[in-house]
């Protein structure tokens, strides 16, 4: 679905897959650029899930195709330590130390004891770990066992780093270290993360896609896929007549006025029919025209995000 | 194999020991093989170290009478009463060589002791082993590797991991029977116990080698561990039971047996070295298949 160019790390084509009689995927195709990071956002039992499990080799592949890191199908030997995964409520040994547990891990990617020494404690360092790094898993809390798997994620030096929902259940200061790790991973790895926090991904990813009930519903670079929804909110001193609404609505890039009468006030949502740089200009001929009109704006936000565009395309529904 | 999937082999099944033991399925395993182990040795120690057994002559004789129905039954599954007639009237000449072997040429009670273990063992080892793999599975745990190690190698270097457990229960065991058995009934010199209880140990690794094995396999094949300890010793238990019982219907279904070492695992003690030697091996090749077949379900398995 994506036909911007540059090199390709994933390549999902016609993938179809099923538990028992129900469809987790119908028919999904992705390709996914290098040293991108790719938001893959969908309700509950949308299939991101489902997906990752593909893509990391969790499960086999029913129908469809799934190419890794240069044509590898999921689970190939070659793509042992290139490609990593926060899965989703995948639990710790319970009684092994969480340092000895990643000490471990990184062991099996080849390297010595004592380099995986150190990258473990570096990676618990990163997750803010590093003081209950002696205890072992039955200690740690839902949002610790969240943080430690993206520890785990980001341990060595992987090429495709999956993370599913990887700041649900932390606390706002974890929940900005984990972002700043994952644009921090984009220098050396491309990242697929899935999130219901549509804000917090709209401000790290490149590309996106729209996942609902096992299909691809929109999919390519962020601004592409909000532009489809972007609309401006203006909120004004007092109802507006019908001939300034109508004054609005006939500006160039505007494609549709709705007005609403509030208690004190009157709001009016305006759909801006434009990508991000040309709705800027859109954006500036209705505000010479509010000022033109002497009209009473008292508030003015950027209705177009991330959320509006997932809420539309899905028809505003929750998970099931 | 190459050397680094030899390293990960040997990483799983280090972290397997340590990890079984850290988690209580292992120690669980240690206490309860020892403490039945130890139990069994002193059943048939218990008699001597009291003084009960005023005839040792006696209770050799009836000793190898013993040894030799239970090995006719193993031998020739026949009834009870029929191999006790033949044994008694001399007809069983092999078998009565073999009892003879066992009691009066080797120290007898280790024999014995021996004998027990090989019945008892197979029931034991699930305890220790039937955790490899469905804990993991039921957990989740398994995601966090699977992206860094290959499946063969970790069911591989698991069962490693389980039949290390094993072993060490093993050796720990024989000795403290062969130290004991020295210390308090001094019949028998330290050449004559080492030397037998290094065949007995080497006889009980190799028939532990299919029953961890086949405990793996019942592990990878479901996802929760008490299910997997449950099956693991009805398997165990049951086709012995089936097979005895279903070979008076019909005699060829007495070879169900075969399914597990239960038809041959006597022969480990064998007079015959070359005996004990093919018993050996057939267990390997016993522990061979149901590993491969334990790789074969993991690979395959959602997870």
């Amino acid at each position: 679905m994506n036909n911007s160019g540059g090199e390709r790390v994933l390549r999902v084509s016609g993938l179809c897959h099923r538990y028992g009689d129900r469809f987790a995927l119908g028919g999904v195709d992705l390709e996914v650029p290098r040293n991108s990071i790719f938001g893959l956002v969908g309700p509950n039992g949308a299939g991101k899930t489902t997906l990752f499990s593909l893509i990391a080799g969790y499960i086999g592949v029913q129908e469809g195709t799934i190419e890794v890191l240069g044509g590898h199908r999921p689970g190939h030997p070659s793509l042992l330590g290139r490609v990593s995964i926060l899965p989703q409520d995948a639990a710790f040994e319970r009684n092994v130390t969480i340092f000895d547990q990643l000490v471990f891990m990184r062991q099996l990617d080849g390297i010595n004891r004592l380099a995986a020494r150190k990258e473990a404690a570096a990676a618990l360092c990163a997750v803010d770990l590093e003081e209950i790094s002696a205890r072992g898993a039955v200690v740690l809390s839902h949002g610790m066992v969240k943080r430690l798997g993206v520890a785990q994620a980001i341990l060595g030096q992987p090429e495709l780093v999956l993370l599913d929902e990887p700041t649900s259940g932390l606390d706002p200061a974890n929940a900005r270290r984990v972002r700043d790790l994952i644009r921090g991973l984009k220098s050396r790895a491309t990242v697929i993360v899935s999130s219901h926090n549509l804000l917090e991904l709209e401000g790290i990813v490149d590309e996106v896609a729209i996942i609902d009930h096992g299909r691809i519903l929109a999919c390519g670079h962020i601004d592409e896929v909000t532009r489809l929804d972007r609309r401006l909110v203006l909120r004004f001193g007092r109802d507006l007549t019908a001939d300034e609404v109508q004054i609005l609505s006939v500006i160039e890039g505007v494609e549709g006025v709705e007005a609403d009468d509030l208690e004190e006030c009157g709001e009016v949502t305006i759909a801006l029919a434009a990508s991000v740089g040309e709705s800027a200009a859109t954006v500036q001929r209705i505000l010479r025209s509010v000022v033109d009109e002497e009209l009473p704006l008292r508030e003015m936000r950027e209705g177009s995000s991330l959320e509006d565009a997932f809420l539309r395309i899905t028809g505003g529904k929750g998970g099931s | 194999m190459t050397a680094p999937q030899i390293r990960q082999v040997l990483l799983h099944a280090g972290h397997n020991l340590r990890h079984s033991m850290r988690s209580g399925n292992g120690v669980t395993f240690v206490v309860f093989s020892t403490f039945v182990g130890l139990g069994l040795a002193n059943l048939l120690l218990e008699p001597l170290e009291l003084g009960l057994i005023e005839d040792l002559e006696e209770f050799q004789k009836n000793l190898a009478r013993g040894i030799g129905m239970a090995l006719a039954m193993a031998s020739l599954r026949g009834p009870a009463s029929t191999l006790g007639q033949l044994f008694d009237q001399g007809q069983l000449i092999d078998i009565s060589q073999w009892a003879q072997f066992l009691v009066v040429q080797q120290p007898m009670i280790l024999s014995a002791t021996f004998l027990l273990f090989g019945l008892v063992m197979p029931l034991l080892i699930p305890l220790g082993s039937f955790a490899t793999i469905a804990v993991d599975a039921e957990s989740g745990a398994f995601r966090h590797l699977l992206t860094r190690t290959r499946r063969w190698t970790l069911v591989f270097g698991r069962f490693l991991g389980a039949l290390l457990l094993t072993a060490l229960v093993l050796c720990a065991l024989v000795a403290t029977v062969v130290i004991y058995i020295r210390v308090q009934i001094p019949i028998y010199t330290w050449e004559a116990l080492i030397s037998w209880g290094g065949r007995g140990l080497l006889a009980l690794l190799a028939l532990s080698i299919p029953y961890v094995a086949l405990s793996v396999l019942v592990s990878a094949s479901v996802k929760s561990p008490r299910t997997a300890l449950l099956a693991s010793v009805i398997v165990v238990a049951g086709v012995p039971l089936i097979a005895f019982s279903a070979q008076n219907a019909w005699e060829p279904l007495g070879k169900l047996l075969y399914l597990l070492p239960w038809a041959y695992s006597h022969q480990l003690l064998h007079p015959d070295l070359a005996n004990g030697v093919l018993a050996a091996l057939a267990c390997f090749g016993h522990g061979v298949v149901f590993l491969l077949a334990a790789i074969w379900v993991f690979e395959r398995r959602d997870l």
